[in-house]
C-alpha cells in the first residue's frame, strides 16, 4: 500500500510537470507544419494564394499590430512550411488562410481558415465550380524534424530521424538497467 | 540541435568531467556517462520539443536520478555523488538550453 500510494504520488507529480509546465517552455521550438498543394494548375482564370498573419511588432498581444502577408502559390505541386519557432503570443502565426482570387476583376471569391499547428494537411485542388474551390484536404500529424548530424537536409528522413531517437534513448535505459543488474548480481554472489 | 552533438556534449559533461572524481574506478565513470548521455540526451531532446513538460522539475528529477546511479553504479559516496548530480546537470542543462533553444 505504502509503495502504491508513493508511486501514484509520482506519477501524479509527472503528470502535473507534463500538464502546466512553463519552465523553459517560451522559446521552444515545436513541430514544423507542412502543406502541399496539388492540382493547383486545375485552376483557370483565377490564382490561388496563401496568406498568414505575423506580428508586425513582437513586444504586444494587439490586435493592430498583425500585418498580413500574401503569397501566390503558382506551382504544382507548392509546399509550404509554417514557422518552426513560436512563442506562446505567437502562435497565431499559425493561423493560415487560403483565398481564391478573381484575377480579371481583383477579387477573393473564396477563403478558407485553417490552424496550422501540429498538422500536415494535404490539399488536393479539382477546380472551380460558382466561385467556390473544389478541393480535399487531408491531414496528417506533424513530426518534429530532428537531425543526426548538423547540416542534415530532413524533408525525406524525419521519421527515420525519430525513431534513432527513441532508440538511442532505450539503449541509453538498458545500458543503465544492465550495469545496475550487473552490480546487483555481483553483491548477491 | 543535432543528436551527434547532443550525446558527445552529454558524454563530455556527465562522464569526462564525472572521471577525475572516480579515477580508481578506471573506466567505469566513461562507461555510465555514456550510458546517461545515450538515456538523457535523445530523451531530453523529444520532451523539449514534443511536450509542454516542465523543465525546472525535468531539472530536479536529473538531478536526482544522476546522483542515484553514481551512488549505485559507481561508488558509494554520498558528497561525492550529489556534488556531481548538481554540478554536471547544471553544465548539462546550460549546454541543452544554449543549443536548443
Amino acid at each position: 500500500m505504502k509503495h502504491f500510494l508513493l508511486g501514484f504520488v509520482f506519477f501524479f507529480l509527472l503528470y502535473n510537470c507534463y500538464a502546466d509546465g512553463p519552465g523553459f517552455s517560451i522559446r521552444r521550438v515545436g513541430a514544423e507544419s507542412i502543406f502541399t498543394f496539388k492540382g493547383v494548375s486545375n485552376i483557370k482564370n483565377f490564382v490561388l494564394a496563401y496568406s498568414h498573419y505575423e506580428f508586425y511588432k513582437k513586444d504586444t498581444a494587439k490586435k493592430e499590430f498583425y500585418n498580413q502577408l500574401l503569397e501566390i502559390i503558382a506551382e504544382d505541386p507548392s509546399v509550404i512550411y509554417t514557422q518552426e519557432r513560436g512563442r506562446h503570443w505567437e502562435e497565431s502565426e499559425r493561423d493560415f488562410y487560403i483565398s481564391l482570387i478573381d484575377t480579371l476583376h481583383g477579387i477573393t471569391l473564396d477563403s478558407m481558415k485553417y490552424v496550422a499547428k501540429d498538422y500536415n494537411i494535404d490539399f488536393t485542388i479539382s477546380g472551380v465550380v460558382d466561385g467556390k474551390l473544389q478541393y480535399k484536404a487531408d491531414s496528417s500529424k506533424a513530426v518534429f524534424q530532428y537531425v543526426f548530424f548538423k547540416g542534415e537536409s530532413t524533408t525525406s528522413v524525419y521519421k527515420k530521424n525519430r525513431i534513432i531517437f527513441i532508440a538511442c534513448s532505450i539503449l541509453g535505459f538498458l545500458l543503465l538497467l544492465g550495469m545496475f543488474l550487473r552490480k546487483k548480481n555481483n553483491q548477491t554472489n | 540541435m543535432s543528436l551527434y552533438y547532443m550525446v558527445l556534449g552529454f558524454f563530455i559533461i556527465k562522464g569526462v568531467l564525472a572521471w577525475p572524481f572516480y579515477y580508481g574506478l578506471k573506466w567505469k565513470a566513461l562507461q555510465v556517462g555514456l550510458a546517461l548521455a545515450l538515456f538523457q540526451g535523445s530523451s531530453f531532446t523529444m520532451l523539449y520539443h514534443e511536450t509542454k513538460f516542465d523543465f525546472w522539475a525535468l531539472f530536479l528529477i536529473a538531478i536526482v536520478f544522476d546522483t542515484a546511479v553514481y551512488f549505485v553504479l559507481l561508488r558509494r559516496v554520498w558528497w561525492k555523488a550529489i556534488l556531481l548530480g548538481v554540478l554536471l546537470n547544471l553544465i548539462g542543462f546550460i549546454f541543452f538550453i544554449i543549443l536548443n533553444g
